[in-house]
């Protein structure tokens, strides 16, 4: 495809309580250029704050405070803003969670709608309010052309052994267990750029990259640019001790606590996924500045802080023997690059497989920016990348886009 | 003569060890019991102890070794909840012979009372309050095992060695990271279904199939059935299958996919296992058969070759320990011929008499 114009992006992620967005141009040269880029937070929550949405175009910042009880809601005000701006998109783009495996990125048409629908179980805090943004999208811009790019889709690479559960084959059949994973986009992403980076080929690195997230978290090992295997499973429950989410369980536990102590399915599922995690542990805090705040004081906050890299250095570790040694080794996302006594912790004593951090340069990394932080001897190059979901979702866009225009010419 | 009972539902397996010769078999029934008690006084006063192996002791058999008191008989029965199927054998028996063989010492054994040392970031589930509160744990299991292929390891190796990866081959394999004879990690959790596949158990899965799988109508006894009986290497395989039959080379297409989940799970671990003990000295591994695992450890050794690991294959069947990494491997490999009596009979010798905490 040949952009004789620039083209303009409007790419939309949600979170569990807010919704990012970011307006692309492509220009006829090839460059991505940012137009705008804002979120809408406390999206939905009950709360003595107010919710609002930043908008930062240039250098203009801006902020409004506005009741943002859904986020269709949220969707809807960010449209009627683009408009007001005088900003036009030619395409929209969506973050969906998973995909059951059956697609990357795809056009939103009636067909693709009944598929999203039949998905929302599957991710059932994410999945509605993607699927609301989707529909608020169509209702107020019905020309314009919309996508999704599913989350999960980087990961259709993880062979057979290991991604099977091994459940009875009637079982798996009938309902599809299996390793799914996500942050696929997110580790498409930060993959890439820390090879790039690096000045080393993709396809022939051994990478552990670690997507730490205020919600979600998971690690994966990526062969050659292929996901090879990662820490979240069927659903994002499992893997890593997360923020609100438990990580990795024994299944019997979740058949104990409702035959012996009588728990229904679905507070089950709420405890497990909203009350558990650091917030579950520390007893007071979902967020990690918190915990590592009340460190020396809470031995409480000092267990949640302890379980979350004990859980993390296995995965570390565990993934740098099915890759038979790691290359690099990188952090994303908040956590990720933001927290450096987390990195110092993690990589402590990891000088049996390369690992070694350079304190200094750890602790000065900004997060802003991508930062190498191994020491000059490191066998492994460990590296904080900030991610770019977005980025990715509006290449994948392009990508389509492109194939469309030169299929129908 | 030392008589070692361990409770293999449903039956106990008993044996019989002394100096000059070793049997077993297996007792049901009240004749059975007759018959491995010897009946006649002077059997019984050729009895030199009574050990018992009681398999998950939960908060209350903290001691891996102990002979039993009033107090810990107790314990026993108190913990029996944790594992009904097997702890009830156990306690059924000690309670059977306390009265037929009062004069004897007792000795208990208990496998997850290694584990009761394990640092809480390793046995705690990232759980709320409320749940952890229930007695949520990572309980592990096969600690017997652990601490004796330590212990073999400390003798067999020469200069001692502290960081450890034990890896339990059998129908329940299952890993330990042991520090100085001090347990970091274990692949087992609040129930042995966790960590590695078994024979019939599922191992590490999300969760959340278990909620899809009553949303769809099944019955906790049955999710509890399909889990724990009909996965592993049975539900692969579509078929009743142990560990040896999984080590015998063949063509099967399912038997070989269970051998390579298998495979790599234990890779895995290693790795994690590696990581928290800041680099392994030595990686053990404990079966009833070397031989006939030769192939398989073979295969986990060079997918650990990154290690610095270089081994020599194949593996004799001869008692005792094989060292079988070479003299330029950076971390000692041993695999250990073990069985459960062997691991008894070793374990009962550590035995303490303390009153249960």
């Amino acid at each position: 495809m040949e952009i004789k114009k620039d083209v303009t992006v409007l790419v939309f992620n949600c979170g569990s309580s807010s919704l990012t967005f970011k307006v692309f141009a492509a220009t006829p040269a090839g460059d991505l250029k940012i137009v705008l880029t804002g979120k809408a937070h406390r999206v939905g929550v009950k709360g003595t704050q107010p919710s609002f949405i930043e908008f930062q175009q240039g250098s203009n910042n801006e902020k409004c405070e506005a009741p943002l009880q859904s986020h269709k809601a949220a969707a809807l005000l960010t449209l009627e803003a683009l408009k007001a701006r005088g900003i036009s998109i030619n395409y929209i783009g969506h973050r969906w969670g998973h995909a059951g495996g059956s697609f990357k990125t795809a056009w939103v048409d009636k067909a693709l709608l009944s598929k999203l629908k039949s998905l929302i179980p599957m991710m059932p805090i994410h999945h509605p309010a993607m699927y609301s943004v989707i529909l608020q999208c169509r209702r107020t811009l019905p020309e314009i052309p919309q996508y999704i790019t599913a989350d999960g889709a980087f990961h259709s690479t993880i062979p057979p052994h290991i991604y099977t559960y091994p459940l009875p084959e009637d079982i798996v059949k009938r309902f599809g267990f299996r390793k799914f994973g996500f942050h696929g986009l997110s580790y498409q992403y930060v993959t890439g750029k820390a090879a790039e980076y690096l000045g080393v080929p993709l396809e022939n690195t051994r990478i552990v990259a670690c997507h730490l997230g205020t919600g979600g978290s998971s690690a994966v090992a990526v062969l050659n640019g292929k996901s090879l295997d990662t820490s979240m499973g069927y659903t994002g429950l499992g893997g890593l001790v997360m923020s609100t989410r438990s990580g990795d369980l024994d299944a019997m536990l979740a058949i104990y606590l409702m035959g012996v102590y009588g728990e229904r399915s679905d507070d089950m599922v709420d405890m497990l996924n909203k009350k558990s995690g650091l917030l579950g542990v520390s007893r007071f805090s979902s967020d990690m500045r918190d915990i590592i705040a009340q460190l020396g004081n809470d031995p409480k906050a000092k267990l949640a802080f302890d379980m979350y890299v004990h859980r993390l250095k296995k995965y570390i570790g565990g993934y740098t023997a099915v890759l038979g040694g790691t290359d690099i080794l990188i952090f994303t996302d908040d956590i990720g690059v933001h927290n450096w006594l987390l990195r110092e912790k993690v990589c402590r004593d990891m000088g049996w497989c390369g690992v070694e951090l350079d304190l200094q340069a750890n602790r000065q990394a900004t997060g802003d920016a991508i930062s190498l932080l191994n020491s000059p001897n490191s066998k492994v190059k460990i590296l904080a990348v900030p991610t770019e979901e977005e980025l990715v979702i509006c290449r994948e866009g392009l990508r389509l886009a492109g194939e469309k225009y030169a299929t129908s010419n | 003569m030392q008589l070692l009972i361990d409770p293999a539902p449903p039956a106990i397996k008993w044996g019989k060890h002394s100096a000059k010769s070793f049997s077993s078999g297996e007792c049901l029934t009240d004749a059975d019991w007759l018959a491995i008690t010897g009946g006649n006084s002077d059997s019984r006063q050729r009895t030199a102890s009574v050990v018992y192996r009681l398999r998950h002791g939960g908060e209350l058999v903290r001691l891996p070794a102990q002979i039993v008191t009033p107090k810990v008989l107790e314990a026993v029965g108190a913990a029996v909840r944790y594992l009904p199927e097997y702890n009830e054998l156990t306690y059924a028996a000690l309670k059977r012979m306390l009265r037929i063989m009062p004069k004897v010492p007792h000795i208990l054994l208990c496998d997850t009372a290694f584990f009761m040392e394990m640092p809480l970031e390793a046995s705690a589930y990232a759980l709320s309050p409320l749940l952890r509160a229930r007695g949520l744990k990572r309980y592990g299991d096969y600690g017997l095992t652990h601490q004796w292929a330590f212990a073999e390891a400390q003798k067999l190796l020469g200069p001692p060695v502290s960081k450890v990866i034990s890896i339990h081959l059998g129908d329940h394999p299952n890993m330990a990271a042991v520090n100085n004879g001090r347990p970091l990690d274990t692949t087992i959790g609040f129930t042995p279904v966790e960590g590695l596949p078994s024979h019939s158990g599922c191992g590490d899965i999300d969760v959340s199939v278990v909620f899809e799988l009553q949303a769809a109508g099944f019955s906790l006894k049955e999710i509890n059935t399909l889990l724990s009986a009909r996965s592993g290497f049975r539900g692969l395989t579509g078929t009743a299958c142990s560990f040896m039959d999984l080590m015998n080379a063949d063509t099967s297409v399912k038997k070989a996919m269970a051998r390579k989940i298998l495979l790599y799970d234990i890779i895995r671990y290693s790795g994690a296992f590696s990581a928290l003990l800041g680099g392994a000295d030595a990686i053990l591994f404990i079966t009833e058969e070397p031989s006939k695992c030769a192939a398989f450890i073979q295969g986990i050794c060079s997918g650990l070759e990154f290690l610095g690991l270089r081994c020599r294959f194949p593996i004799s069947d001869r008692a005792g320990g094989t060292l079988i990494s070479e003299q330029d491997s950076r971390i000692k490999v041993m695999v250990l011929k073990g069985d459960i009596w062997r691991i008894m009979i070793d374990n009962s010798k550590n035995a303490v008499q303390e009153e249960i905490i």
